[in-house]
């Protein structure tokens, strides 16, 4: 017990950057200062999420009451759960076999099956991290707006330990396949390669499958009763085919009373004991299972990545490339021997282009008024720059993921905001290629002269570029070159954290003042943007060969 | 007005000349002067505030607007405009004539021998028109006091900048200074605008332009007080203190003055309709601040005024009504983007100090007295018939703008009577107002704080910058004319040396190296030895660029490291002590694309590259990913990158660390070889045999400090076992100096120590 204590403080103190709890007052001070922010974070959340569900009780989706059925949290709950799952299998993945720190713990004097607890509960921990983010606050939030009795409020906070301890049992089973997987494209990268061209295939026939299905006159308002009506034989259907999903949900939040006009939730403890011990059943089950069958196999497991197939291949040529050309090009060829790079790159490539065309076809079908078509520009905008600067949050931590290579900058005969910019480019290419696609789908299915779009892409893409060089600026500035020469990850780096809130913050800054100034109609919009955003990449880029000339060298 | 024409030019005249024998006197007139634009501007003040000028009614030139008021000209638009212009440039020439006595700037004194003093001459010429713009069509016939007042006015004023320019007259301008005056004079003269001047020029073209409601054109008018600001602090960030006091004083005195063409001189014998309100006081501080330097009143408009400026610009009460091209539209905009951003530009010119917490609360406490008294005079004015308004405290203008509830919050009334007097107060409504500006002013000094934080690392990145640039032009100086890629000691020969050379992390007061000189020359292997944090791996990734110099100087080749990283690069290949690759890429790939950055050719590449490959024995391995790559394989792959462009200083960190006996074999011959040709290779080792029997001259660092420097044919000559040094050294005192073993030059250590060394010598 002692061994796996040791081991889970070892990794938590590792991965959190963790210097723990000392009678140090500034020390103290700031644990608190943290704690605080986090529940204000939390508080936020909760809000927003109760806004929301108030404004959604208001329309008529669900029923007249204004009421959001229990149904509808248990579609949000599956879906947070399948992606919970998702997520914990490649988590779980990475961190059990593909950590570098396994280099160590593989070597310590521990019983396998320690090492194997150790790394579940750490990564417990950050899925009960992540589920205060959205989940949590959204439930919460649901027990807010249809007056719950405070009885559930700690109730859900246990209902989400156990939660998070499943979709991490589910992740660690699922994680034997996906080594698995992983696995065989790493020896075979044909085979790799031959699955992303077949995902990207089917992923772009399924959207034209989907824009196919979508009526050539999508009128909301008069087919609303229909819609209503189809809205409501979904739940009902999902919560009798799904129904151990459904009764988790209600275990939950509780059974919905109606007598005449009162609507009561109640907290009927039988039912919801025997829910909460089918759902320690599964727990242990499941737990048990990964114990059987994945704890013998993972040191086997954990040691395949530093295995090697050593492959006779044949010598090529030496090239030589003009010097200002080959950091570019040493910068992509990086980019595509890394799967995971290339893959996220591609997803990033093709997201945009399909989510634009997707919502675009969906709203073409639709009669809109001059407001409509205004709204609809914007929310083009809201989906392009969410999505875009989001994929920025990797270059507020690419020069701190060459670990110790990211040394070489400086050392090599080259000025080193050549060698920095150089790594910005492949992404940035991809990036490119999708605003390019996007552009044309925004032609030819908006209202949008053709000068208009181009304003308004390249203010997008001003804004990227801008977006860009602020997260690599924030790893200039504040490296964290040896936590990822250590264990290759950092599960909560702040400057990725930045990063992604300003990403959000300019999305819905950029898309609110644009469907402003749309409404105003005064004057031309786009140009303003196209100035805004030059403005804004000349000061980003300003600041950022500035502070590479003077700061570089000392970081 | 003849009479009054001549009796001017006679009465100048007299001063003027009176002025000039008591110069050629040696007598001092700067007070005599100083008076006399005193009395100008309490004259100037006079006329100004009796009546407002008659041109003021006129309507985009028309001449039919405002019936009821008589246009001084008729339908005469070019009288109409050149009097409007005589009266508008009289105002900047008075306020460059009353500076120019305070402030000895050249801008200034220019400004009145080359602008001041020639409109004041065409006043003179056209006086009558220059007259009757002021006072009215009936100049000539009803007496005005303002004509008398504007005769002596002119007197003083032609008399100042008369005088001056005679005394003046040999010194001329230079060109840069003309410029600068040609540059400033638009601004100034745009600074002092009469309010009316727009709506005199232009009228009101369309008639639904309001700068409120947040429309496009109230947005133009919010940038336009953060442009200016950034503007003005741009311009004279780098200018003397007198050049920004003047400046500043100049544009707050000019808006001043059209801003106060609102109120008469009766005003002020009526209270109530004293310029009380909050924006309306700072008008008054912000230059008298600037005067006489007062800090507390300051500190209040920076906490207090600014925010309350920064609100009624959002939510402009009145201006927004109304066109903007209206004399009350412009004279809003410029008495709020006065208040709005004078204080805060004082502050970024560092003409006054950041403030504290002492004068926050003071700031608090001055404006708690305001608030009061105001919420009182409002009470009591009402008394009188007269509804006053001051600071929005009466009136529902705020409470409407916010919603229901803050007007609910006026329907508690409190009524009591003293004496005769009836007072009426609104106390949730006023306390909350009270309450909640206290807030916005705590909030204010959290912004402060937090814009202080942004403007130092602003600040401190732009000195850097300047730092840098300063080096550089200060290398092309050291280098005469060469280019920069030329070596600053002229010999680009195999050679590393250090200067002084000293490093400190961050903050830290501690060394970790001290003042270390050492040069090795080409065809040494110089080897590096000292005890775990002694500094040696500081040193080299000193020398290699990976780290700053905190002083002293390491050139590489006749390089300096710090001011041609670049050059120095080109002559050094580095081997660190933990190889670190970008292990997806090939072996060959890393190499070329190392090649490719020393512009190695691809003839010298391919026969380099062979050669290594074979040598290291990589020939199956050197086309796969480098992370199938073992220890070994990886250090010589870094070994490799190092050597492929045949470098003439090879620096390597500990570079044996982890190698099986033939890479320990196969290194140390290319080491050999590599000094053999005349280049220098230069590496720190733990192992003290692999140093003695491969390096030439050895150094011994600890604590940051080179104990010892020796040849190693001089130690075996002089029969000193190099580990008996080693460890001698590495117990000896701190304070020990330094040991150059050259022959019999020993400078001492602690005595143990010294023995040992002694005692082998000796020997």
């Amino acid at each position: 017990m002692n061994t796996l204590i040791t081991l889970v403080k070892m990794q938590l103190k590792e991965k959190l950057n963790f210097k723990g709890l000392s009678i140090d007052a500034k020390k103290a001070l700031r644990v608190v200062l943290s704690l605080l922010i986090w529940v204000l974070k939390f508080s936020l959340s909760t809000l927003a999420c109760s806004v929301i569900l108030f404004l959604v009780g208001k329309l008529p989706i669900f029923d007249e009451l204004g009421r959001v059925p229990d149904t509808f949290m248990s579609v949000m709950l599956t879906v947070m759960l399948f992606l919970s799952v998702c997520s914990c299998t490649a988590g779980l993945t990475k961190a059990m076999y593909f950590s570098r720190d396994n280099a160590v713990l593989l070597t310590l004097p521990c019983k396998p099956i320690e090492v194997y607890l150790s790394k579940l509960i750490i990564f417990f921990f950050f899925e009960l991290k992540k589920n205060f983010s959205f989940i949590i606050p959204l439930f919460w939030a649901y027990f807010i707006t249809h007056g719950h009795d405070f009885i559930f409020y700690p109730w859900l906070l246990v209902c989400f330990l156990l939660l998070s301890i499943l979709t991490v049992a589910i992740g660690a089973l699922l994680s034997i396949p996906a080594m698995w997987l992983s696995n065989i494209f790493r020896l075979h990268k044909s085979l790799q390669t031959a699955s992303i061209i077949l995902v990207v295939t089917a992923t772009i026939a399924s959207l034209f499958f989907a824009v196919s299905l979508i009526p050539e006159d999508l009128n909301l308002r008069t087919n609303w009763d229909y819609i209503f009506i189809k809205i409501q034989e979904f739940l009902t259907a999902f919560a009798e085919n799904l129904s151990p999903l459904y009764d988790l949900t209600r275990m939950i939040v509780g059974e919905t009373v109606v007598v005449g006009p009162v609507v009561t939730v109640i907290f009927p403890l039988a039912a919801t004991l025997l829910r909460f011990l089918v759902l320690l059943a599964v727990i242990a089950l499941l737990t048990g299972l990964g114990l059987l069958i994945v704890q013998p196999l993972f040191y086997s497991m954990a040691s395949k990545p530093f295995e090697y197939l050593k492959n006779r291949v044949k010598p090529k040529k030496n090239r030589a490339l003009p010097s200002w050309f080959t950091c570019i090009y040493n910068e992509m060829l990086k980019v595509f021997k890394d799967s995971s790079k290339m893959f996220s790159n591609i997803v990033i490539m093709i997201a945009i282009p399909v989510l634009i065309f997707l919502l675009n076809s969906l709203f073409l079908a639709m009669n809109t008024d001059n407001f409509g078509d205004k709204m609809i520009i914007s929310f083009n905008i809201l989906i392009v720059l969410l999505i875009s600067l989001n994929a920025n949050a990797y270059a507020a931590s690419i020069y701190s993921r060459d670990g110790r290579s990211a040394y070489l900058i400086k050392v090599q005969p080259k000025a080193p905001i050549a060698l920095l910019i150089a790594k910005l480019l492949p992404t940035t290419l991809f990036c490119l290629v999708s605003f390019i696609l996007t552009f044309g789908i925004l032609l030819a299915s908006t209202t949008l002269p053709f000068l208009d779009a181009l304003c308004l892409m390249l203010a997008i893409l001003l804004i990227y570029l801008a977006h860009l060089l602020y997260s690599a600026e924030l790893d200039i500035m504040n490296p964290h070159t040896e936590i990822y020469a250590a264990i290759g990850e950092y599960e909560s780096d702040p400057n990725e954290l930045k990063s992604t809130a300003i990403a959000f913050l300019v999305s819905f800054a950029v898309t609110g003042i644009t469907l402003l100034l749309l409404i105003e109609d005064a004057s031309p919009v786009y140009p303003k943007l196209l100035t805004a955003g030059l403005l804004a990449f000349a000061y980003r880029a300003r600041l950022f060969f500035s502070k590479v000339k003077v700061y570089y060298k000392e970081k | 007005m003849l009479i009054y024409t001549l009796t001017i030019i006679i009465a100048t005249a007299l001063l003027v000349v009176g002025a000039y024998i008591a110069n050629k006197k040696g007598i001092d007139l700067s007070l005599v002067r100083r008076i006399a634009v005193l009395v100008m501007s309490a004259i100037a003040f006079y006329r100004y505030m009796i009546d407002r000028e008659a041109i003021s009614w006129v309507r985009g030139l028309n001449m039919t607007l405002v019936p009821g008021y008589e246009i001084p000209f008729g339908n005469d638009i070019l009288l109409t405009v050149i009097s409007a212009f005589l009266i508008w440039f009289t105002w900047a020439a008075l306020l460059s004539i009353a500076l120019n006595e305070f402030f000895k700037i050249p801008t200034l004194k220019n400004m009145v021998k080359f602008f001041s003093a020639p409109v004041l001459v065409f006043d003179l010429l056209l006086f009558e028109i220059y007259a009757r713009g002021i006072i009215g069509a009936d100049v000539l016939t009803v007496f005005d006091s303002r004509l008398p007042a504007l005769a002596i006015e002119l007197v003083l004023a032609l008399a100042l900048s008369v005088s001056f320019l005679i005394n003046e007259i040999r010194s001329l301008p230079s060109i840069r200074e003309l410029i600068t005056l040609l540059v400033t004079l638009p601004f100034a003269i745009l600074t002092v605008m009469p309010t009316y001047i727009p709506q005199l020029l232009i009228g009101y073209l369309d008639s639904n332009v309001k700068l409120g409601d947040f429309t496009e054109e109230h947005r133009m008018a919010l940038y336009v007080a953060v442009i200016i600001p950034i503007a003005l602090f741009f311009v004279f960030k780098d200018r003397s203190e007198d050049v920004k006091r003047a400046a500043m004083l100049y544009i707050t005195l000019g808006v001043f003055w059209s801003y106060v063409s609102r109120w008469y001189l009766t005003d002020w014998l009526h209270p109530w309709n004293l310029p009380l309100y909050l924006c309306n006081i700072a008008m008054y501080i912000i230059p008298l601040c600037l005067i006489f330097k007062w800090e507390k009143p300051y500190y209040f408009c920076l906490f207090i005024n600014v925010t309350g400026a920064l609100i009624s610009m959002l939510v402009p009460y009145g201006a927004g009504e109304v066109n903007a091209l209206a004399s009350s539209s412009v004279s809003f905009w410029l008495n709020h983007y006065v208040v709005f951003f004078m204080p805060l530009l004082l502050l970024s010119l560092k003409l006054y100090k950041r403030p504290t917490l002492a004068d926050w609360g003071g700031s608090l406490i001055i404006f708690t007295v305001y608030f009061f008294s105001v919420l009182f005079l409002n009470a009591l004015f009402e008394n009188f018939g007269h509804t006053t308004d001051f600071f929005y405290l009466n009136s529902d203008f705020i409470a409407d703008k916010i919603g229901d509830w803050a007007l609910a919050t006026r329907d508690f009334v409190w009524t009591f009577n003293i004496g005769e007097l009836t007072l009426t107060f609104y106390p949730l409504y006023q306390s909350l107002f009270f309450i909640i500006y206290t807030s916005l002013t705590i909030g204010t000094w959290f912004i402060y704080e937090f814009l202080f934080k942004r403007w130092d690392i602003a600040e401190s990145r732009r000195l850097k910058e300047r730092d840098y640039k300063q080096m550089k032009k200060d290398l092309l100086k050291f280098l005469g004319g060469k280019a920069p890629t030329e070596p600053v000691s002229g010999d680009s020969s195999p050679k590393i040396v250090l200067r002084g050379f000293s490093k400190k992390y961050g903050s830290n007061k501690h060394y970790s190296v001290d003042h270390v000189s050492f040069e090795v020359k080409g065809g040494e292997v110089f080897g590096f030895l000292g005890p775990n944090g002694a500094g040696k791996s500081t040193i080299i990734k000193s020398i290699v660029g990976i780290q700053t110099i905190t002083s002293g100087s390491i050139e590489i080749c006749g390089y300096d490291v710090d001011k041609q990283p670049i050059m120095a690069k080109m002559n050094t290949g580095f081997v660190p002590d933990h190889y670190a690759l970008y292990e997806n890429l090939t072996g060959r790939e890393y190499i070329n694309y190392i090649a490719d950055l020393y512009q190695v050719s691809q003839e010298y590449r391919d026969e380099t590259i062979e050669k290594y490959v074979s040598r290291f024995q990589l020939s199956g391995a050197f086309d796969n990913q480098m992370k199938t790559y073992s220890h070994g394989m990886k250090q010589k792959i870094a070994i490799m990158a190092a050597l492929v462009h045949n470098p003439k200083v090879w620096i390597l960190d500990e570079p044996l660390t982890g190698l099986d006996p033939t890479s320990i074999f196969e290194v140390k011959e290319c080491m050999k070889e590599h000094a053999a040709k005349g280049n220098i290779v230069f590496f720190s080792s733990h192992i003290i045999d692999i140093v003695e029997k491969i390096c030439d001259k050895i150094a011994i660092i600890k604590g940051g400090k080179l104990r010892a420097v020796a040849t190693v044919a001089d130690l075996d000559a002089q029969g000193i076992d190099l580990e008996e040094l080693y460890i001698s050294i590495i117990n000896a005192d701190e304070n020990a100096e330094l040991i150059n073993i050259n022959g019999d030059d020993i400078l001492g250590v602690d005595s143990a120590a010294h023995s040992a060394v002694t005692g082998a010598v000796q020997a």
